[in-house]
This record gives C-alpha cells, structure tokens and sequence, in this order.
C-alpha cells in the first residue's frame, strides 16, 4: 500500500456553507504528513471525513485501502482537537477501555498501557483519577489512548495546542517514535515550526481548499527568499538597488535601519550587494534570508494565518 | 466482547464503584421508611397523658367518662391485634382473632395468633394507653364552681403535677368542659374527650327520654350485612384483599416504573452530558458506531436501574417476609397468578428504551445542565401527565379518559401497568403494547440519528434547530 489516505474530489457542505472544496490529496503509508492551514480552512471537517464521522458531499475517500474508514475503525488511532477523557477514570482504565474498543483484550490492553505510561514517566500517575492530572499528563494520557492498539494510522488534530515547550517537545518525540515504527501519521496544525520539523509532506488548506501539497523543501519555495540589510541607509537607498522588490523596513533600538527585501526571481542578491558597495552605502550588516515553511504559509494561504 | 458490551460496563462500573449511586439507593427506601415509621414511633415513645377528671356535674359524669376512656383504649388494642393478625397471617387470620377476642378477650385473640404465626405473637406488643386517670385535686373537686376548680387545675397543669384537668359542669343536656392542658397547639385528648362526653350525653338523654340501656346498645350494634361481590373475584363472586391486590400492586409499580424510567434516563443523559462536555463522545465516535455507543450506554444505565430495583425488591420482599408474611404470599400469587410480573417486565423496557433512548439523543447536543434543561422541559411535563391519570386508574380503570390515554405511546408504559390488573380487554393490550414498541423503534431511529448529529455539533442549540438539525437531510 502506497498510500494510507487517499481524497478524490472532495468537498463537504453545511447548508450553504462550504467547509471544504474539491479536495484532493494523498498520504503516503509510513511517514509523517503535516496537514496545515489557518483556523477555519476545513482542517477538521477534512479529518472528520477521513475518520468516517461525517459522510463527504461529493469525492471518494480511500483509508487503508477501504472506501469506509469505519470498516478500519481498529486499524485508527485518533486525537481530536478539543481533548477530553473520564475524569474519574485511572489513566489504565482509560487506555484499556479505549484499546479495548479497537480490539485489543484486557489484559493486553492494560499491560500496554502500563508499558507506555512508564515509558512517558506517567507510572507513578497510572492509578491516579484523571482529574487529578496535569493537563499537559493528561494530554499525553490520551495520545497513548490513541496508539495503545498500536494503529498502522495515527490521526492528531491540532495536537500541540494548549501544551507547554516542554510538552510540546515530547510530543514531537513520540510522533517520531510512532513513524518509526512504520505507522503513518497525519496530523493537522497552524504552527508551522512542528510542521518544518516533523513532516516529510506538507497539505495546506486555506478557505476549505488545497492550496499546497508537497514536500516542506517544494512548500518554502513558494515564499521569495529575502536580502536583509542593516546600516545607516534609507528604504529608498536599498529599493533603488538592483534585483530587489518589495521592502519592509523598521528601525533598530541601537540606530540605524533593517530593511527586508525581497528578491526577484533571478537574482541572488549579489548584485544589489556590489550595488550597495559600489555606492558606499553605509551597510553594518547583511544576511541572504530562506523562505521559511511559515513565510510559504503566508503566501499560499494569502496571509490568513 | 463486542465494543457495545465494553461500553455498557464502563457505564455501569463508572456509577457503580461511586460512594453516591449506594446513598442514592439506600435513600429512597428510607425516607419512606421514616416517614412510615415516624408517626408510630413518636406515638410509641409518646409518654402517658396524666389526666384528672374534677366532676362538678354531680351527676356522676366523670366516672361514667373514666370508664369510657378505658373502654376506647381496649377497643384501639384489639384493633391493633386484629392488624398485626392480617399482616403476619392473612384474612383468615384477622377473623379467626376476631371472633377468639369476642369470646375471651385479646389473651384468647393472641393465642390464635401464635397458632398462625408464633414469632409475630411474641413479637406483638398492644399499643401504649394515651392516657391515666388520675384521681383529681382533692381541692378542686370540692370547689364550689369551675372557676374556683380552675384555679387549681392551672397549678396543678403548671407544676406539672398532671398533664390535663378536665373541669365537667353544667347539667344534663347542657354539660361543659373546661380542659386545661400544656399543650397550647393542640390538647391531645381534646378530641376523644369531646365524643366520649357526647356519647354519654347522648344515652342519658336516649334514658331520659325512656329509652333502656340495653335498647341502646342493641340499636347501637344494628349492622346490616354487607357483602362485596365481583365476576371477577378469584372465588366467583366474593372479594377478598387478595382480589383488591392486583389493582394496589398494578399502581404501586406504575408509580415504580415511572420513577425507575425517570431515574434511568437522567443518569443516561447526564453522561452523555458529561461525554459530551469533556469532548469524549468524539473518540467514541472514532472508535465505535453510534448505535453500538448508545446501546452500550443504555444497556449499562439498564443495569445500573436494574440493580437499584433488585435491591429495593430484595429489601422490600424481606421486610414483607419478616413484617407480614400474610401479605407476601398474596402478592406472589398475583405477580405469578395473572402473569402481572410480565407485563411490568415488558412496559419497564418499552418505557425504558423510549425514554433512555430520547434522552440520549437529545443529551448529545448538551454541553450543561442548562442545556438540557432547555430542550428536556417540554419532555418532562408530558411525563408527569400519567401520573396525575394513576391514582384515577385504581378507583376506575375503566374509565374512558384513561383509556384514551393508554393509547398514547409515551403514556402507556405507566398507564398500563395501573390498568392491566383490571383485565382490561385483550385487544387494548395487545394493540397498546404493539404501538408502544413501534414508536421505540421510531425514537431509537430518531434518537441515532440526532445522537450522531448533536455529538459533533458544536455552540448552543434550541430545540428548534434540534429538530432542524436531525430532520434535515444531510447534504453528505
């Protein structure tokens, strides 16, 4: 199998509403895909598609090889966006009952979720209420809800919000341990730093359409890439340069100027530096900026982010 | 196990491993139990009233009325011993007393108690005497009117020498009695005393008029004999308590299929509230269909009812046995005798799976109590409309109001178990139950359907967009 997720053509409709457009995209098995864009792009509708929870308006969806994601429902591990667990519950209650739901026996289950919460240094917190828990424990209590059946696809909405740099890290982590051991992960976010790190493909959604789909390398070069200029010079000084487009310019706590330009298409920037030289312009620094994967965001979601 | 079976026990564990779901199930029993209990206690710790009887009649009033007090407090034991009779042995029990106390006294009437029932012989205690006679205030009794005996009896009362004084003057038809008592809301015997001195007045008046005593008596006895008569007695024509028991017991679990349904339903809605809420249905969802969701929820709020009502029958059948084992066997043969237990069986469930299945649904689209508040009202007060119509049901089962009533299928599960022990006739059975179980399946449909929709919505709801919501179709 090639492809973990397969979209044709779709679209979802509330009323007039149009959540999402005539989406289509793959996910490749084994590897880690981003499903990025803006709040409101149809992220979560697209996922609820996905997951069989809403039945699409038109296109074809295709999830481990089944037309019905609900006939793979145990093959799926699932994080939705707006988190939520028993609270009276033992975290190895949860994770047994929620394993148990995709299959795996009892004791199996509790077995794995004592493993995996010893293995997140939640062991001493496994019989504790889960009311009692952090909420960042908590959250990493759910995502072992949803790999404790060991899934070949494991779905993530907006898995970082609401945690710590800390937190966010370890889940960066166990994202990486689940791709590693074969499984594909799809998950969606609007922070494009856990994209550019984790994801070997990128979909960008904007609108309730695609507006990007491919790798995080193809997505930066959507975005120009920038000379940076600091010094004693005015924004009509650099703008008089060659090979130069747009400038934004803001002044330095220290004197002076950094303006960002963009740079055409076929420049490297050399020539407006030789330029800058040439004209003795008084330049204190300069730097050749990439694109990153958040300045692609903008562009191809037309600054919505 | 499938998914539904692993829902439902984590339904079930969930309340019942809660310190609260046993207080709720102990509570119930005995708030009636002491407000059973209560009245017969107080009066059982109840002291003595010290009553003196000061008679400025001279007509020899006040031991004509101290004789009547005694008499009435022998009359309220052997009535107890008649009741204590019935409960621990049935009719035949309660006559079999009766007719040994007319021939010799409660001793006797006790003995035939041991016969039928030894432990609650012994168990049997006759009710405490209300009141003493006391012999009054010397200085009272030879005052020379009431007020002058007044003044004595308010010292006595106010030292708490006695609890009551009661002051006879006057004459013949027109006697008066002054009562002074510590109890200023209500003298206790102010009653027994008014209709015990009337008695007395009426037969003097009766012998004034040359009426004998023993005419008297013989008119007072005059009883005609009444006897209560139905096809539908179990004897043919006579009826006994046994025949009355269907309709008492049909109302009691009306009364109980009501509360038990109301009961389950709200904990199912409250956790589906709280799934809700907490954004748990949405991983449920994830992992299991709806129907196996719901029927998992409401098979494990089944069980958790089940268990209330197993708990209170078993608590209910012992005290029966050990209280008035009479009665227990009665009730057995009408539960098992008209097939009564079935059609309670069957309406429980109908009744059940209507309510448990609706509120459900419409617990998906709450996120608070508020919520469900909102949307549920109208619900609730259809539901209290049986239960206004069931207390009618047992003077009158047949009557066409509620006939009527027993057609609608939300009613049916409670109006009907009022009704069935009547022998309603079998096509109203039959054609009542069979509507009830087409709109289960309608509103279980209905109520899938609303659960899908309201598990994944989001932002406050009314019940117009509720119903706008499930009844659209879905563009997907």
């Amino acid at each position: 199998m090639v492809n973990a997720v397969t979209l044709e053509g779709v679209s979802k409709t509330y009323d007039e509403f149009h959540a999402v457009r005539d989406v289509s995209f793959e996910v490749p098995a084994g590897r880690i895909t981003g499903f990025l864009g803006p709040n409101g792009a149809g992220k979560t509708s697209t996922i609820r598609m996905i997951l069989g929870l809403l039945p699409a308006s038109a296109g074809k969806i295709t999830v481990l090889g089944e037309n019905d994601a609900t006939s793979v429902r145990s093959r799926i591990g699932f994080l939705p966006e707006e988190r939520g667990l028993y609270k009276r519950m033992t975290p190895i209650d949860a994770i047994a009952f929620f394993a148990g739901l995709k299959g795996v026996p009892e004791v199996e289950g509790r077995k794995r979720a004592k493993a995996m919460l010893e293995a997140q240094g939640l062991g001493y917190a496994m019989k504790k209420p889960i009311k009692e828990l952090s909420k960042g424990m908590a959250q990493k209590v759910q995502l072992i809800s949803a790999l404790a059946h060991e899934p070949e696809l494991v779905v993530l909405d907006e898995p970082f919000s609401g945690l710590d740099p800390v937190n966010q890290q370890a889940l960066e982590a166990m994202i990486r341990e689940i791709a590693a051991r074969g499984a594909t992960v799809l998950f969606s976010t609007h922070v494009m730093q856990h994209a550019e790190r984790l994801c070997d493909k990128v979909v960008l959604m904007a609108r309730g359409r695609k507006v990007f789909d491919g790798d995080v390398a193809t997505a930066r070069c959507a975005a120009p890439r920038a000379l940076v200029l600091e010094g004693d010079l005015s924004a009509e000084q650099v703008m008089a340069l060659p090979g130069l487009g747009a400038v934004t310019s803001e002044a330095l706590p220290d004197g002076g100027w950094r303006h960002v330009a963009v740079l055409s298409e076929t420049s490297g920037g050399h020539d407006a530096l030789k330029a800058a030289f040439a004209r003795d312009l008084s330049l204190r620094r300069f730097e050749l900026k990439e694109p990153s994967l958040h300045d692609a965001f903008i562009v191809l979601t037309g600054g919505q982010a | 196990m499938s998914r539904l079976l692993k829902i439902a026990r984590r339904e079930y564990l969930a309340y019942v491993r809660t310190v609260g779901f046993w207080l709720s199930i102990v509570a119930l029993p005995l708030v009636i139990g002491i407000t059973a209990l209560a009245p017969m206690m107080m009066m059982k710790s109840a002291k003595p009233e010290r009553l003196a009887i000061v008679d400025l009649t001279g007509q020899t009033m006040g031991p004509a009325l101290a004789k009547a007090i005694v008499q009435n407090q022998n009359r309220d034991a052997a009535r107890a011993l008649r009741a204590a009779a019935l409960s621990a042995g049935g009719p035949k029990a309660q006559e079999e007393v009766r007719k040994a106390q007319a021939q010799g006294g409660d001793a006797a009437g006790r003995e035939v108690l041991a016969r039928y029932n030894p432990s609650a012989a012994a168990r049997y205690k006759p009710p405490r005497a209300k009141v003493i006679v006391l012999p009054p205030p010397v200085q009272a009794q030879e005052a020379a009117d009431p007020r002058a005996a007044g003044l004595i009896a308010r010292r006595e009362v106010g030292e708490k020498r006695l609890d009551s004084v009661l002051i006879l003057s006057g004459r013949d038809d027109a006697i008066v009695m002054d009562l002074w008592s510590r109890n200023l809301a209500a003298p206790v015997l102010e009653n027994d005393l008014k209709t015990a001195v009337g008695e007395i007045m009426r037969e003097r008046a009766l012998a004034r008029a040359g009426v004998s005593a023993q005419t008297l008596k013989a008119a007072d006895d005059l009883k005609p004999a009444f006897n209560s008569l139905s096809p539908k007695a179990a004897s043919g024509e006579k009826v006994s308590l046994r025949d009355r028991l269907p309709t008492i017991v049909g109302f009691a679990a009306g009364m109980l299929l009501w509360s038990m349904i109301l009961t389950g339903a709200s904990i199912l809605l409250n956790s589906v509230i709280e799934e809700k809420s907490s954004k748990i249905l949405e991983v449920l969802l994830s992992s299991a269909s709806v129907p196996e969701i719901m029927g998992g929820k409401i098979l494990g709020v089944a069980g958790l009812t089940l268990t209330v009502l197993s708990v209170w029958a078993m608590g209910g059948w012992l005290a029966l046995l050990n209280f008035a084992p009479g009665l227990a066997g009665d009730l057995v043969a009408v539960l098992l005798g008209k097939g009564l237990l079935f059609y309670f069986g069957a309406y429980l469930v109908g009744g059940y799976l209507m309510y448990a299945a609706l509120f459900a649904g419409v617990g998906a689209f709450c996120e608070s109590q508020r919520d469900a508040q909102t949307l549920l009202g109208p619900i609730m007060m259809v539901m209290t409309i049986p239960v206004v119509f069931m207390g009618q049901a047992i003077r009158s089962p047949e009557a066409p109001i509620l006939n009527a009533l027993s057609w609608i299928p939300p009613f049916t599960p409670f109006l009907m178990p009022v009704r069935i022990a009547s022998d309603p006739p079998l096509v109203q059975v039959i054609g009542t139950t069979a509507l009830m179980a087409v709109t289960v399946v309608g509103i279980i449909a209905f109520s899938t359907r609303a659960f899908h929709v309201g598990a994944l919505a989001t932002g406050k709801i009314d019940l117009k967009t509720l119903i706008g919501l499930i009844v659209r179709k879905q563009a997907g």
